[in-house]
């Protein structure tokens, strides 16, 4: 049977992933990284990116002050 | 009132209800054409030298089948079994973007799924048009990786992808629709379905038909074409026997006048 393979976003390992149904607005580690430690880190990181972005774009911009 | 002979000079609407709970479904008021047909099946009873004595009647059938000029939704859940909201639903989207001099490129909606992963695919484009590299999602931007926010809905990219870069995108949008979800159980809709058509006789006076099937087993079978042809949305339905509180009846004509004024109860 073929198998769905991913790369982890993480630390590169190709893993088996699962095609089940997405429910949108639920993080599934499944999707990005090859074990639950390596999608918690991964959220982390994008969620950390975007606060530094978007609290850069408030400062930068005068309306939002 | 007797009225004999008529000319339907026009096919007015078909009402759909569910036999279940009386639930209205839909109305078609774009109606090409509408079928009914009755059948019913005889077999001899015979007496010495095969003579013909009398007749055994059984399967009696009564249908009914219409072409819509505009496809119906109401008729489609009808058709499909399926269930039919209003309510938030992603859509995939894909999308031709340009790279800016920041080495950004803004999505017209926002993509949504898992985070970090909201879009499913991106590929920078060849000059000739062609799909080119495939880049991957991740927190910041390197080489053969870009990042996506979310609330700015801007995709960045490293410095290696050059400005006027046209990538192709696809993602999921969060959408408000009106949603039809089949699943892939058996369809199995009863309905109750009203004809209304308008009459003549040979007088020039105008009539109001009403063709009445209380029960009835909507078919599960149809197709639609796209594109070159119009969409002409068709469906057939059998009468069923013994709806729930309407006895043995397989079906009603009634025909009344144009203008006639509500009957007296009493």
């Amino acid at each position: 049977m073929p198998k769905a393979i991913k790369k982890c976003r993480v630390c590169g390992k190709e893993y088996e992933a699962c095609r089940t149904f997405r429910y949108d607005g639920i993080f599934r580690w499944q999707d990005v990284a090859c074990c639950k430690e390596h999608g918690s880190q991964y959220l982390a990181e994008v969620m950390a990116a975007r606060e530094r972005e978007n609290n850069a774009v408030k400062t930068d911009d005068p309306k939002t002050e | 009132m007797t009225v004999n002979d008529l000319a339907i000079t026009s096919l007015e609407t078909i009402t759909v209800f569910k036999a279940s709970d009386g639930d209205y479904m839909f109305t078609l008021d774009e109606l090409q054409n509408a079928t009914i047909s009755q059948s019913q099946e005889s077999t001899d009873i015979t007496g010495k030298a095969g003579r013909k004595l009398s007749t055994l009647k059984r399967n009696k059938t009564f249908s009914i089948s219409a072409s819509n000029g505009l496809v119906s939704t109401g008729l489609l859940a009808a058709q499909t079994g399926g269930e039919l909201n209003s309510e938030n639903t992603t859509v995939n989207w894909t999308e031709e973007l340009s790279v800016n001099a920041s080495h950004k490129a803004t999505t017209t909606y926002k993509a949504v799924g898992t985070a970090g992963a909201e879009i499913k695919h991106l590929y920078i484009k060849n000059t000739d048009g062609t799909l080119g590299a495939e880049l991957v999602q991740d927190s910041t931007a390197s080489t053969g990786k870009f990042a996506y926010n979310t609330t700015s809905k801007e995709i960045t990219f490293h410095t290696d992808v050059a400005e006027n870069t046209g990538i192709f995108v696809i993602y999921n949008r969060l959408i408000a629709a009106d949603h039809l979800v089949v699943d892939d159980d058996i369809a199995d809709v009863k309905v109750e379905i009203f004809v209304d058509a308008i009459a003549e006789d040979k007088c020039a006076n105008q009539y109001h038909l009403q063709i009445h099937i209380p029960k009835a087993d909507m078919s599960a079978e149809f197709s639609l074409d796209m594109g070159d042809n119009q969409a002409i949305h068709s469906f057939q339905a059998d009468a069923l026997a013994g709806k729930c509180g309407v006895g043995g009846n397989f079906w009603e004509w009634t025909v009344f006048a144009a203008n006639a004024a509500d009957a007296s109860s009493t």
